[in-house]
């Protein structure tokens, strides 16, 4: 094949010198040069000197072109011109400048020119890579780092051929270690070299903070050219966590703290599997978030601001990773609503219960805020105060920006309200709204006292009545309704109760009771037990109390009266009939 | 007119007599420590129910209970003894004295004598069960119990039992006296009757129950199914093996009634011939709280059996006594 076209070129070369011969015969001039081939490399411009002899005794105008093939550009320069056209005196000989650009993509092989100007002339190009274009020079060959830190290398690459030489660069490091080469402090991955030009890059090498410690080799590449650096990693952070560090600040550059910041991992964001740990700034708006390595998204949030979030954010074994200072921009209406005592326990009858709470406008702007609460039963109202003794109500309240007020909210509650647990909502509506459960716990003491007149015994005989009488005082501080009074007694016993039932007892107030006892007259003396029942929508409550029914006085008279009257009537019965 | 001044005669005899007076006192004193004590339990009894300290269905004590086991004992005792004392020797006393001849001698007749004598002894009798019940009612009155009408009416109803109770044995006495020669024999026949019919008769009604009936089934009571520690009582309860066993114990206690029944029923057939039997059936169905085991709700062969057999003794006595021969 090679052989083939070795032929060919020389078939070529003879058809044109033979053409050239007979272009000659028609010429009147001649053009000479001392050179009949060149090496060059695509894209480098060569330049051949050649002289133009006028043969004939008058002036003529010569006229000048070349052949060459396509891609090649050629071009005439006379005393630093291009020219296209030569005059020449008789027998005058000029020297001319023939240039040539090769084509960058001019493929390896022989070319062959003709210069036609007052003579023919052809010369053969030989276009060749050479093997190694580049002279790379690195300044260090190895480096001793500790594991993730960052080592730079410093390297010369001079283009040893005559053209522009473009250069691809690249670098195998190991796994997990990340380069980067910079020029002028930026970072460049292709780069042009002039004919013959010098350049100095430098290659960024970040070793992974958990390599363990041994030799590493990098290798730069330089299209094909490339060369071998050592890095030594001689102490490993593997295991370590890592550390990101930020510095939260407001658009006024004061330090905000109490931030909320969120690092998220990547990974388990894209895997749907999120696992994010919450970090707050301190006073000075520093944060330093300690993560296991990784890479993470970190999200900053605070009341007021608008969040801001960092993609690939990593963090790196034993190593800290300063975000520096990052800006949150303030929202136009923002307020805080913070209840100073969110869940009261109250109790009735000793006053209203208070809320207390403050809002601050945290916005750049400033606003009024309207003021309600929610979910209060009937008869239950709410009022908001500016200070806690005022008497005076207010429905909305205007707040600087920046600036806070406390507020009161007084719920005023019905005497007769009833104990238990009341859930409200605390509605805060400016530009910004907001709002706040509340808890209100009203601990009535449904409370009340029963006081015997006479105490607990009451003493009476069979057939006869017994009066048993008490106070009933509320002593609880809610007024106690549907009062129902019954009494379980012995069988046969009548009771009565007085009064039997009450539509209300008012608290602190009180009512006499009287109890009022039937006994039957075959009671047997005893004690009985009386429970006296005492109900009401809100509790019920037994006292007990004890008739004692004593022997009829008589009693024992009168039995003794039969024994002693049946003896006497045996002994008139013995006396009358025992007379014989 | 005849019978009349017999009576009286012979009432006076009775109550002077020093037979009397002795039995009556043991009587009455043994009573009135029973009363006192069965007064006692009585009221408490009924506090508890009137207080209601007891739960479910108790029916209202009964004043019977103040006579008690022990109270009706001694009568069931004495009252018997009493009834025999004063008819062993009612007619051979006179037979012995030759006082029976002067009385024909007189314008009276042989039944009006023996009409009279029971008459009077009966009169007699009436003033122990008077006196019993008197000394019953004073000893509640003391305790501070006033009884009720219904309560009156129940204690009335005891002494007239009793003194049928009384009445009968006198009238075996009086029998004995007319059939027997002389006031000794009269006392064994009369106490061997007693004794035959408060103790044998009883006695034979339950061999003869056992003759006729048998021996118990001779089966065991099934076990309940072992229980685990841990178990729940609700579930054991739904356990197949719990449920097995309560079929099987219905089935024992279904055969064991059934052979209780039959015995009892010809324990009751001899019983209507005993009058202290007879006298405990009806006193208990005074109260609703009986002292007889099994007792049966039905007392009307008792209460015939418990009037027929002082009438036949004193039926038999009266003829006896009018053929008499008189010597």
């Amino acid at each position: 094949m090679t052989e083939k076209i070795g032929k060919t070129a020389g078939m070529s070369f003879l058809i044109i010198s033979i053409i050239s011969i007979f272009a000659a015969s028609l010429l009147v001039g001649s053009v000479e040069s001392d050179i009949k081939g060149v090496n060059a490399v695509p894209g480098e411009t060569v330049s051949l000197n050649l002289v133009v002899t006028n043969d004939k005794n008058y002036e003529r105008d010569f006229q000048l072109s070349y052949i060459a093939p396509e891609g090649f550009v050629g071009k005439f320069i006379y005393d630093g011109k291009e020219i296209e056209m030569l005059t020449l005196k008789a027998d005058e000989s000029k020297s001319i400048q023939f240039q040539l650009e090769i084509p960058p993509d001019a493929k390896e092989k022989e070319y062959y020119i003709f210069i036609q100007a007052a003579g023919s002339l052809a010369f053969k190009i030989n276009v060749k890579m050479p093997e190694n274009p580049l002279e790379i020079t690195p300044s260090v060959t190895g480096v001793a780092i500790e594991a993730g830190d960052t080592v730079t290398f410093s390297i010369s690459i001079e283009n040893k051929i005559n053209s522009e030489y473009k250069v691809d660069l690249s670098c195998k490091v190991p796994e997990n270690w990340r380069y980067k080469f910079v020029e002028n402090g930026m970072e460049v991955y292709k780069i042009i070299l002039k004919p013959n030009e010098v350049r100095t890059l430098s290659l960024e090498v970040e070793s992974d903070s958990s390599s363990d410690v041994g030799e590493y080799k990098v290798i730069p590449y330089f299209n094909k050219q490339f060369t071998e650096l050592s890095v030594k990693i001689a102490k490993t952070h593997k295991g370590e966590n890592g550390k990101i560090t930020i510095r939260v600040v407001s658009k006024e550059g004061e330090a905000i703290g109490s931030a909320l910041v969120s690092v998220t991992h990547s990974t388990s964001l894209e895997q749907g599997n999120i696992t994010q740990t919450n970090f707050f700034t301190s006073a000075d708006g520093l944060v330093t978030a300690e993560v296991s390595p990784g890479t993470y998204t970190v999200k900053i949030s605070k009341e007021g601001f608008y969040e801001k979030e960092i993609d690939d954010v990593e963090a790196k074994a034993g190593k800290t990773t300063d975000l520096g200072t990052i800006t949150l921009d303030r929202k136009p209406y923002y307020a805080k609503l913070s209840v100073e005592n969110p869940k009261i326990s109250f109790v009735i009858g000793t006053g209203n219960p208070v809320f207390r709470f403050r809002i601050e406008n945290m916005g750049y702007a400033d606003d009024t805020y309207r003021l309600s609460a929610s979910g209060l039963p009937e008869n239950f109202y709410a009022k908001f105060k500016e200070a806690q003794q005022s008497t005076e109500g207010i429905s909305e309240v205007f707040v600087k920006s920046g600036d806070s007020k406390e507020v009161y909210l007084e719920i005023l509650i019905p005497p007769n309200a009833a104990i238990g647990t009341y859930n409200l909502t605390l509605f805060v509506d400016g530009h910004y709204s907001v709002k706040r459960n509340l808890t209100l716990i009203l601990k009535g003491e449904y409370k009340v006292f029963f006081e015997p007149i006479r105490g607990y015994v009451v003493t009476s005989e069979a057939g006869k009545t017994a009066e048993f009488e008490a106070i009933l005082r509320n002593v609880g501080g809610v007024t106690l309704t549907n009062l129902n009074f019954s009494v379980s007694a012995p069988s046969h016993w009548r009771v009565r109760v007085d009064p039997p039932s009450l539509p209300a007892l008012q608290a602190r107030d009180d009512i006499p009771v009287r109890v009022t006892v039937q006994i039957p007259p075959d009671a047997l003396p005893s004690e009985y037990k009386l429970t006296l029942s005492i109900k009401s929508d809100q509790i019920n409550q037994e006292e007990v109390f004890r008739v004692i029914v004593k022997e009829k006085s008589n009693a024992g008279i009168i039995g003794g009266a039969i024994i002693v009257g049946a003896l006497a009537g045996l002994f008139v019965i013995f006396r009358k009939f025992g007379r014989r | 007119m005849g019978l009349l001044i017999v009576a009286k005669k012979e009432f006076a005899d009775q109550i002077t007599s020093r037979r009397f007076i002795a039995v009556l006192t043991i009587m009455l004193i043994f009573s009135a420590i029973s009363f006192y004590q069965g007064a006692d339990e009585f009221i408490r009894q009924y506090r508890m129910f009137e207080t209601g300290g007891v739960s479910g269905n108790i029916p209202k004590p009964s004043i019977i209970q103040i006579f008690g086991f022990f109270g009706s004992a001694g009568i069931l005792t004495f009252g018997g003894i009493l009834g025999l004392l004063m008819g062993f020797d009612l007619i051979t006393k006179e037979k012995e004295s030759g006082s029976l001849k002067t009385l024909l001698s007189h314008p009276v007749f042989r039944d009006q004598i023996i009409n009279g004598k029971a008459l009077g002894a009966f009169a007699a009798l009436c003033i122990v069960i008077a006196l019993t019940l008197a000394i019953a009612l004073g000893i509640l009155t003391m305790k501070g119990f006033i009884p009720s009408l219904d309560d009156l009416t129940a204690i009335l109803k005891f002494g007239l039992i009793t003194l049928a109770y009384f009445f009968t044995f006198f009238s075996i006495a009086l029998f004995a006296s007319t059939v027997a020669k002389n006031s000794s024999s009269s006392l064994l026949i009369a106490f061997g009757i007693f004794l035959i019919l408060s103790m044998a008769i009883p006695m034979m009604g339950t061999l003869v129950a056992q003759a006729v009936v048998g021996s118990p089934p001779n089966i065991e009571p099934p076990m309940p199914p072992p229980i685990q520690a841990n178990e729940n009582p609700a579930d054991l309860e739904k356990s197949p093996e719990w449920q097995e066993y309560q079929r099987k114990m219905q089935e024992y206690e279904q055969r064991m009634n059934e052979y209780y029944d039959r015995m009892r029923t010809v324990q009751e057939l001899f019983g209507i011939f005993s009058p202290s039997t007879n006298y405990m059936t009806l006193v208990s169905s005074l109260s609703e709280r009986t002292f007889m085991p099994f007792q049966s709700k039905d007392i009307t062969k008792n209460l015939v059996g418990f009037v027929i057999l002082p009438l036949v003794f004193f039926a038999v006595s009266y003829i006896k006594f009018l053929r008499m021969e008189i010597t």
